[in-house]
């Protein structure tokens, strides 16, 4: 039970570092509301872990000009508040992007001799 | 209504969030949130943890937007700084009284001990009115350059009077600055604790 809660604690701050490039990364891919990034990023196997919520992120996303906003009509629904990438978000994003890989590799790196020991 | 959306219009409005912000937020989430329940996905999981903290998330959400006004001067000066400068100067006040109470000279002095220069007002101690007097720069001065009259009892009860009146208006401030300091003490842990 404490090691199931201790996973989603570190998923959740492992998370949080990235959650915003996945955010941009998503609407770049094509324009959503929010509840429809929660649904894509579910469909990918990311979903809100802990105290993660998308909308203070889209909120700094949006204060920092790396999304813009429109609203349109949903299907059937009321008019939603859709964000897309702007240039800025789309700089960031490759920049971010770039930044997470050499992260993920360095670290694949350490885990990786880490592995190693457990077998031996 | 959803009763989260409705916490978090609350809270805005506390902020003074800008009110067309407000409601774009209010209705975003509230679309959102409807959609999920429509979906059989619960709140939680749209939310997260914050879903039990409506206040919290939605005061998060307005800072990270930017739309939370800058607060005013007096909410920038917090009650305990303000506490904290009154019980100071209040201190150096009741600190004055007291030297001036406990420092000047009796209201009845004796006669001749006690000397004030007309001209240039001090109290000179002695036996009878000084002739010469050495002064800070070592300059003479002769009973002829200078007059002295002797003290009198109105001088004194004077200096006593002014000590006295601030020795209590300090004390009194001190007081009433500690109750005000545990007063804005208890007032942000609660905050806090409801924000928290």
């Amino acid at each position: 039970m404490q090691r199931m809660a201790n996973d989603e604690q570190r998923r959740s701050q492992l998370l949080r570092g990235v959650l915003d490039l996945c955010l941009l990364a998503v609407v770049d891919e094509e324009p959503a509301y929010g509840y429809d990034m929660t649904k894509r990023l579910r469909a990918r196997g990311l979903s809100i872990v802990g105290d993660g919520s998308i909308y203070p992120l889209l909120g700094r996303l949006e204060r920092n000009g790396l999304v813009e906003t429109y609203r349109a009509a949903s299907n059937g629904g009321p008019p939603r508040k859709y964000y897309r990438t702007s240039p800025k978000g789309q700089r960031a994003l490759a920049s971010g992007a770039s930044e997470w890989r050499a992260t993920r590799d360095a670290v694949d790196r350490v885990l990786g001799l880490v592995g190693a020991e457990v077998r031996t | 209504m959803n009763q989260f959306v409705e916490e978090c219009r609350r809270e805005w409005r506390r902020l003074r969030v800008p009110e067309a912000i407000a409601e774009g937020m209010a209705l975003e989430l509230e679309a959102d949130l409807e959609e999920a329940e429509s979906e059989g996905v619960s709140a939680e999981d749209v939310l997260g943890a914050r879903r039990s903290r409506p206040r919290s998330f939605a005061a998060t959400w307005a800072a990270e937007r930017g739309v939370v006004p800058p607060p005013s001067w007096r909410e920038r000066i917090s009650a305990k700084s303000l506490a904290y400068g009154a019980l100071a100067a209040l201190t150096v006040v009741a600190g004055i009284g007291a030297a001036l109470t406990i420092f000047a000279p009796p209201t009845s002095p004796q006669s001749g001990a006690i000397w004030i220069a007309k001209e240039a007002p001090g109290i000179w101690i002695a036996s009878e009115a000084p002739s010469t007097v050495a002064g800070p720069i070592r300059s003479v001065v002769t009973d002829s350059d200078m007059s002295f009259r002797p003290l009198t009892g109105t001088d004194v009860s004077g200096v006593n009077t002014t000590g006295s009146i601030l020795l209590i208006v300090g004390i009194a401030g001190i007081m009433l600055s500690l109750l005000f300091l545990l007063w804005a003490t208890r007032h942000v842990v609660r905050r806090e604790r409801v924000t928290g």
